[in-house]
């Protein structure tokens, strides 16, 4: 019998590193891997072997081992047969294969990194039918593919690959397969054993291609614009939770700006910018009545879910499991099809169609657990905090009565501390959050209709008590095929309920101070924290001190315990329902014509309730029937949108040309609500309506929006030979949101790219793959911001009359030539694949933004604040590079090895800042602030950071000592003497690491990393400067690192300076907190586990794998400072089981 | 192919249809705003705008609060709230411009006049689109410019010099918006910009010739017309109101020929009548109520919420009301009101006359209780009063040919209110002696004396019973920041 020996062959790397396996996976494992990969380089492809009298079996084990080349052949054939002498060197894989098997009766052919040998007779074979197994990849990419068809020549036999790209087909040895699948080139196989793994190459002259583009789809090697593709295995190998994390991962110049309040808050959204983002963002506008973020970010880029436009929401809560592919599109190239839109970049998104079959049940479980990672956090315990009250002066005061009562705060402190009281508050509200998720999708269907059903349930729990986020889809699709025409339906539902956590916001954990207890003596929950209790005249001491501590939550007075407000039956939560249904019709009257027209209508209604019951240290000084309050909070969203594109594709000789045309209209509305009822007076009473009135002078509020945009899109793709490319992209957009004298809009763009392998001087070329050059220009626009700006618009008076009648209002001055913000980008671009392992992609880009959309300050006596007008035009530059390198690569067994390091760098420069913003860098210079305040100056990056100089703290004195911008030396801080004291670009971002698979067994690490850029580290000053000692607890760095006693070198101002007495005075912006941000994260590693194929039948299933993913496993920073305030952020384990049955 | 060729016209047809409907379809319509062409497409909707500009006039920052009884009547030294220093009164009180809660009064002040303006622009800019019938376009033609040349008039007297008599004709003054416009419009002279008020209202009398009726405010009580467009004339920049602007404008510009003629041209219409005390209600919880006195109103500003702002400002008896309420020491009041010289009394605007208007919680707590509302159908009580009639005569008595001319248009008024006639003053000195005590009679808790004693330039002013020294910086407005940033200077 034929067997296949790949596994054995494969075995002495394979032993090595299940060893390792075996002695558990860890960091070491990776610098081991890398170190690896250094050797590997140099084995490729010269092939050096002496060997006299040895079984040729032993030689074509060398072979294999030193080329990397699986073979393929009849273990009967080679048995027995003894090589004499054999003598390479330096040859090629072809060289050492032909030298080893002259003489021999056998024969060899090379297909695709698999060496196969055959008896040199080729005397027919009995005609036996078999079942034939195999796989078909891409020969590039050596992704499988599914939905391949695959004939046997001359019969009816005929089958399809399934979603992992494996077939099964009767059919007799010798026999030919004819495999064809759209995009590839079709091919002929023979059959010449059970088993075969067949690479199939792409087409340049196939309708769909390997990009994407939500619009219409392009041949990869055609296709000139900048797009990055990841496949839904790549997307597996990061995360099994989040498509955003996932292509943080994978693509360094995705990101997700790290947000130190927000943390890990399961229910926040993040910020998503693409290259760095190009609206210059308006300061201003960032208090919006959006509760339900229906409106999109300035900088966000536009995502494009099965060709339509759809939310960051939606994308946030998507299940991944029905992600087939994500593309990423950046430059001009890739998004003047998106025109008014693009500008920020692209996301397509496109999820799995169900393959035609039998039917198939796929399941899929997680577990997912979050644990809070509060690494940054280093406060001080009870009597550390109680010295640190004591040497501070905390407790001594001139006034008889005054100190007196200090003495009984002192005493009661101190005595709390003699009994052991040292609470850890900040562990308090956290918990170790375990979530769920489960998904059952159903497929299947003949060749006319195929169908498929999804239900997923995805429960999220946060790190704090109470939080989590519960997201029910579910999905139905169905696709009808009459002759050459096609529907498709696919009706979506989503139900979602978020709470947040009744524990509120982390930062008032972390201000209490230890000594305190949450329990009275009895074990309940206290609701004053410090009651201390005058024995003489019986009554509490007060005011004291802490009678002035801010709770966070609206209540100055006493410390209140936060544990209590959380026991209270306290709602905050936001839940929403949201229909999607897409219709899509083809008609395909001709091989080269395709006709596609699309209808996607989309509806979500949002709710939102806060509740919060009398009881609460909110009201602590509201009255008896005002205290509890209710906030209930409406919101509609609708967007519909419709297609209609035309595709021709057709090829003369060695011209091929593709063209496209497409009309699309847009509307999108929305409005939400809110409203407030007060008096709850018991904790029980949760229900809106059994509030007691509305608050005095207040309404309702909310919003509205409607939008609408037509688009025309025409492009026309040209290739010679293969060899170069041309395309062209013209695009007219129209939108509701521009003023009527610049309603409609032009974009364009063009590109041109030289296929350099598939030039004669490159051809056959085992060296060089693929070598292309790749430049486009054009320009894109963005209108994410709020609609009715350019039109001149007024309001009645719902609260007043004028003698009988409601007269109307102005709302503000609509520019009517308010135009479209423009970026015009270019890209040079670089695809380099060598030896078939070796692939690197390379983009600069220059993207410069005219007529960012910002607010206009106009003169008062104009009668308006401001307007909406084009101002600030900001320049990015940058590059990002995307290396892989495959050690291992072997479809057929899935064992591979691969390193990769993706690097990302952007920087950027205002060219021209509007009036509005220049006024803000004025008020920066005379306000004193402890937070650095934006401002952007001409020539400068967004991201600098502004602050006075500092030359550090007197050692003689504890005070800070500044440099003036005239260069003279004060103890003075002035606002005005601010300079530029940092940048917070990075130099260089990114992230690297391997792809293991062995035997089933996988192993996948990125990790990223941050060098260069600072950071303004505002722990430092909110919590070791500029601390309120009497009231608060602090970090550790306050009682150890503060300057103390003349002489002290210290890095932080006194707290009792030279003099004796207690610094008063804030610590503001100084160049004193800026620090290098250097760090290091294990963002991502997940290790895997593919159930052999025969304990998958036995157990009745197919593709069964489990999956262990790690997310934020450690972080090494250069800065230590509190990361997560309002929100802890966490570490994330999760354990994945798919099957199929 | 030939299903193509069928199909491909019809392809043609869809995209033209999509093209030429598409400019339309993008004109989107918000729900909860009106658009331009919307608002102006009807009479109603005229309607709606022009009274836009008197409803926004009447809010707190412009005549509601600010310009009449708030702001200028604490600079005026007519209240008593000047004892914790660091309060937004006391501060407004010794004039701390600078002070940033005192600017943010006054930029205020400064942005809703031009608010005002820039929605009367905005009428005056579609006025002329067809839709309303000559006369109704008259109206509102005329109202618009009228309030436009009033409300610049303000700014001009509240932000620049005194014109005196023409010597500071060049001082600079502020921006006058002739356009609906948010590019920075120069500011101009005071003389310049006193010539546009002038052009503006001379145009809005002549439009609004065509309507000179007057429906006094206690007989239109309660009137039910559901076309309100031409009703509640005195609260309306009306035919007469215009006239009495100009003649302050013309007294202003020293031009006493054109202030006597206006003046007497409203004194002269007969429209409004002086109080008579026998029926007068001073009751203000009564339906006929009227503590303002409105027969005399020449035009007046309507306030819906005056009631929530009178409660709070004139209302309380709490002891910590200093920071928000404004009142008086009856001692203070009596040096307005003299009653201790012979038959004064009885002066129906003092604290001893028999029908009170003040609201005597101690002798060191006089509200004035002109603008209690304490029946909501009593619309009497609701309003401000802007010009008065009295000050017709005064500004006529000061623009009188002869003292004898001059004493017997105060004496009308004298006589109304119930106090003796005045002999022929000896000079103009002790005539302007006289129209000062009357001032300061006539206007309290209306903002006129402080435009009294800025354009009489007083050294120094009454502060309770003592005087406190006034200088031009005081007198004079600081321009906002933001209009100093984003405005033009004119150079």
């Amino acid at each position: 019998m034929y067997k296949n020996f790949i596994g054995n062959i494969g075995k002495p790397p394979g032993y090595a590193l299940k060893l390792l396996l075996i002695m558990k996976l860890s960091v070491v494992i990776l610098i081991i891997t890398i170190m690896q990969t250094s050797a590997a380089v140099t084995f490729a492809q010269n092939i050096n072997i002496t060997e006299k009298n040895v079984p040729l079996e032993k030689v074509l084990k060398q072979i294999r081992l030193q080329s990397g080349y699986d073979f393929f052949y009849n273990q009967d054939l080679v048995r027995g047969i003894n090589i004499t002498e054999l003598n390479i060197k330096n040859a090629s894989i072809e060289q050492a294969v032909q030298k080893t098997l002259s003489g021999l009766p056998l024969t060899y052919s090379v297909d695709n990194r698999i060496v196969v040998i055959r008896k040199l007779d080729r005397s027919p074979t009995a005609v036996v039918d078999s079942v034939i197994t195999g796989t078909v990849y891409d020969a590039k990419t050596k992704d499988r593919l599914p939905g391949v068809n695959i004939k046997v020549k001359n019969s009816s036999s005929k089958t399809v690959t399934d979603t992992r790209g494996n077939f099964r087909i009767t059919a007799v040895r010798g026999a030919t397969l004819q495999i064809s699948y759209v995009g590839y080139e079709s091919k002929e196989v023979t059959v010449t054993g059970t088993r075969l793994d067949i690479a199939l190459n792409e087409t340049a002259q196939s309708l769909s291609g390997v990009v994407v583009t939500g619009i219409f789809a392009q041949s990869k090697s055609t296709f000139t614009g900048a797009a990055k593709t990841f496949s839904a295995q790549e997307l597996s190998k990061v995360s099994n939770n989040n498509v955003l994390t996932a292509l943080k991962s994978l693509d360094p110049s995705f990101q997700l700006p790290e947000n130190l309040n927000v943390g890990s808050n399961p229910n926040v959204l993040p910020d998503v910018v693409l290259r760095g983002g190009n609206t210059l963002v308006d300061i201003r506008q960032s208090a919006q009545a959006d509760p339900f973020n229906y409106q999109a970010a300035p900088n966000a880029p536009l995502f494009i879910l099965d060709g339509f436009e759809t939310s960051l929401q939606r994308i946030n809560d998507l299940d991944m499991n029905r992600i087939a592919s994500v593309t990423i599109l950046k430059d001009a190239g890739a998004t003047a099809i998106y025109g008014s839109r693009g500008a920020n970049g692209v996301i397509v998104i496109e999820q799995v169609r169900p393959a035609e079959g039998k039917l198939r049940i796929s399941y899929n479980a997680s577990l997912v657990v979050e644990q809070p990672d509060i690494s940054g956090y280093d406060l001080l315990n009870a009597q550390e905090k109680f010295d640190l009250e004591d040497r501070t002066g905390v407790f001594k005061n001139t006034f008889n009565n005054t100190q007196n009562a200090l003495d009984l705060v002192r005493e009661s402190r101190l005595a709390a501390i003699r009994k052991g009281v040292n609470t850890d508050w900040i562990a308090k509200p956290l918990q170790t959050g375990v979530g769920q998720k489960h998904n059952i999708y159903v497929e299947g269907g003949a060749e006319a209709v195929t169908y498929g059903l999804n239900l997923t349930y995805d429960q999220k729990s946060g790190a704090m008590k109470g939080s989590d986020r519960t997201t029910t889809t579910g999905n139905s699709f169905l696709s009808y095929r009459i002759k050459n025409f096609q529907f498709r339906n696919d009706l979506t539902l989503a139900f979602n309920k978020a709470n947040n956590s009744p524990y509120g916001s982390f930062r008032q954990y972390a201000q209490l101070n230890p000594y305190w207890s949450p329990y009275d003596d009895a074990g309940n929950l206290k609701v004053y924290l410090e009651e201390v209790i005058d024995p003489q005249t019986g009554l509490r001491v007060g005011p004291n001190l802490t009678d002035f501590y801010d709770n966070l939550n609206g209540y100055v007075g006493r410390p209140v315990n936060p544990l209590y407000n959380a026991s209270l039956n306290i709602t905050d939560q936001t839940s929403y329902k949201r229909v999607t249904n897409n219709f899509e019709t083809r008609w395909q009257p001709k091989d080269w014509l395709r006709l596609t027209a699309r209808l996607s209508y989309n509806y979500q209604s949002d709710e939102s309730d806060i509740f919060l019951p009398a009881q609460h240290s909110s009201f602590a000084n509201v009255t008896t029937f005002e205290k509890g309050s209710y906030t209930k909070g409406y919101g509609k969203t609708q967007r519909v949108e419709g297609f209609l594109t035309g595709e021709a594709n057709k090829s003369f000789g060695k011209h091929f040309v593709s063209a496209s045309a497409t009309l699309n209209i847009q509307e999108n509305a929305y409005n939400t609500e809110s409203i407030r009822v007060i008096g709850f007076p018991n904790p029980n009473l949760s229900e809106l309506i059994l509030g007691n009135q509305y608050p005095a002078n207040t309404r309702p509020t909310g919003s509205e929006s409607l939008s609408r945009s037509v688009g025309t899109l025409a492009r026309l793709a040209y290739a010679y030979d293969n060899r170069y490319l041309l395309d062209a992209t013209y695009r007219l957009d129209g939108s509701s949101l521009f003023g009527s004298d610049k309603r409609f809009a032009p974009f364009w763009s063009l590109g041109a790219g030289w296929n350099a392998q598939n030039e004669e001087f490159l051809k056959g070329n085992t060296a060089i793959n693929e070598l292309r050059l790749r430049y486009t220009i054009g320009t894109t626009g963005s209108e994410s911001f709020e609609s009715y700006k350019g039109i001149t618009t007024s309001q009645y008076y719902t609260d007043r009359d004028y003698r009988g009648v409601i007269a109307s209002y102005l709302l503000g001055y609509g520019n009517s030539a308010l135009a479209w913000q423009k970026t015009l980008k270019s890209n040079i671009g670089l695809d380099i694949t060598l030896f078939n392992r070796f692939t690197l992609n390379a983009n600069y880009f220059n993207e410069r933004t005219k007529g960012s959309i910002a607010f206009i300050s106009s003169a008062p006596s104009s009668g308006f604040a401001g307007y909406y007008d084009n101002m600030g035009d900001v320049v990015n530059k940058g590059y990002e590079l995307y290396g892989r390198y495959n050690i291992i690569a072997n479809p057929s067994s899935r064992n591979n090895l691969s390193v990769f390091a993706n690097v990302f760098h952007v920087t950027n420069k205002i060219e021209k800042i509007s009036s509005t913003i220049k006024a803000l860098n004025d008020r920066a210079n005379t306000t004193l602030s402890s937070t650095p305040l934006p401002r952007y100056a001409e020539g400068q990056s967004v991201n600098v950071i502004w602050g006075v100089e500092s030359l550090g703290i007197d050692p003689a004195s504890g005070n800070e000592l500044f440099r003036k911008r005239n260069g003279t030396i004060t103890t003075t801080y002035d606002p005005a003497d601010q300079v530029i004291i940092g940048d917070a670009t990075p130099t260089l971002s990114g992230t690297f690491g391997t792809n293991l698979e062995v035997k089933g067994i996988g192993l996948n690490v990125y990790l990223r990393f941050n060098v260069g850029g600072d950071a303004y580290n505002q722990t430092l000053v909110d919590r070791v400067e500029n601390v309120n000692v009497n009231q608060y607890n602090v970090d550790r760095r306050v009682a150890e690192e503060r300057w103390q006693k003349p002489g002290d070198v210290a890095l932080y101002r006194a707290i009792v300076n030279f003099a004796g007495t207690t610094n008063t005075n804030i610590t503001y912006v100084t160049s004193r907190f800026v620090q290098k941000n250097n760090f290091i994260t294990g963002e991502s590693m997940s290790a895997y586990y593919r159930l052999p194929e025969k304990l998958n039948k036995r157990l009745g299933l197919q593709n069964t794998k489990i999956t262990l993913f790690t997310s934020d496993v450690f972080r090494v920073a250069s800065i230590k400072r509190e990361r997560g305030l309002d929100y802890p952020f966490s570490r994330s384990y999760t354990l994945q089981l798919q099957t199929t049955f | 192919m030939k299903s193509i060729k069928q199909l491909f016209p019809a392809f043609i047809f869809v995209v033209l249809l999509l093209f030429t409907s598409c400019k339309k379809w993008l004109d989107v319509t918000p729900k909860t705003q009106i658009k331009e062409d919307a608002q102006f497409g009807t009479k109603q909707g005229f309607t709606d705008a022009l009274f836009g500009i008197y409803q926004n006039s009447a809010k707190s920052a412009g005549y509601g609060r600010n310009l009449t009884f708030g702001l200028l009547d604490i600079l005026a030294q007519q209240y008593e709230n000047k004892s914790i220093a660091t309060s937004l009164y006391a501060k407004l009180a010794v004039y701390n411009y600078t002070d940033a809660e005192v600017q943010a009064i006054v930029d205020a002040t400064f942005a809703n006049s031009y608010a005002s303006i820039a929605q009367a622009n905005y009428v005056l800019k579609n006025v002329d689109n067809g839709v309303l019938d000559e006369n109704t376009k008259r109206i509102v033609k005329g109202e618009s410019l009228g309030m436009r040349g009033f409300l610049h008039f303000d700014l001009i007297r509240l932000f620049s010099d005194i014109y005196a008599d023409g010597t500071n004709a060049n001082a600079q003054s502020v921006a006058y918006l002739k356009s609906f416009t948010v590019s920075p419009t120069a500011r101009i002279s005071v003389g310049a910009a006193l010539l546009l008020c002038e052009a503006d209202l001379k145009e809005a009398e002549q439009l609004l010739s065509v309507n000179q009726n007057i429906d006094l405010i206690p007989d239109n009580q309660g009137s039910t017309n559901p076309d309100l467009f031409l009703q509640f004339r005195q609260n309306h920049m009306n035919y007469w109101a215009v006239k009495a602007v100009l003649a302050r404008l013309y007294l202003y510009k020293g031009d006493k020929v054109n202030a006597l003629k206006y003046a007497l041209d409203v004194i002269n219409s007969t429209k409004f009548k002086f109080v008579n005390q026998s029926t007068l209600n001073v009751d203000p919880s009564a339906l006929t109520a009227d503590l303002t006195f409105s027969t005399e109103h020449v035009f007046s500003i309507y306030v819906s919420g005056l009631k929530a702002v009178a409660d709070d400002v004139f209302k309380n008896t709490a002891a910590t009301g200093e920071t928000t309420d404004l009142w008086t020491t009856k001692a203070n009041l009596n040096t307005i009101y003299q009653p201790t010289l012979p038959n004064h009394g009885t002066d129906i605007r003092s604290v001893t006359a028999s029908k009170s208007l003040w609201n005597e919680v101690s002798a060191n707590i006089v509200y004035t209780k002109k603008y209690y509302s304490d029946n909501a159908l009593n619309v009497a009580q609701r309003i401000i009063p802007v010009i008065k009639l009295s000050e017709m005569y005064y500004i006529a008595a000061e623009s009188a040919t002869t003292l004898t001319d001059a004493a017997k248009y105060l004496n009308v008024v004298r006589t109304s209110r119930l106090i003796p006639e005045i002999t022929v003053p000896a000079s103009s000195a002790a005539l302007d002696a006289q129209i000062l005590l009357e001032y300061r009679k006539e206007f309290y808790a209306e903002g006129q004396l402080w435009f009294y004693y800025k354009r009489k330039n007083l050294a120094s002013i009454a502060n309770g019973s003592g005087t406190i020294a006034m200088t031009k910086a005081k007198y004079i407005f600081p321009l906002p920041n933001t209009e100093l940033e984003f405005g033009s200077s004119g150079n």
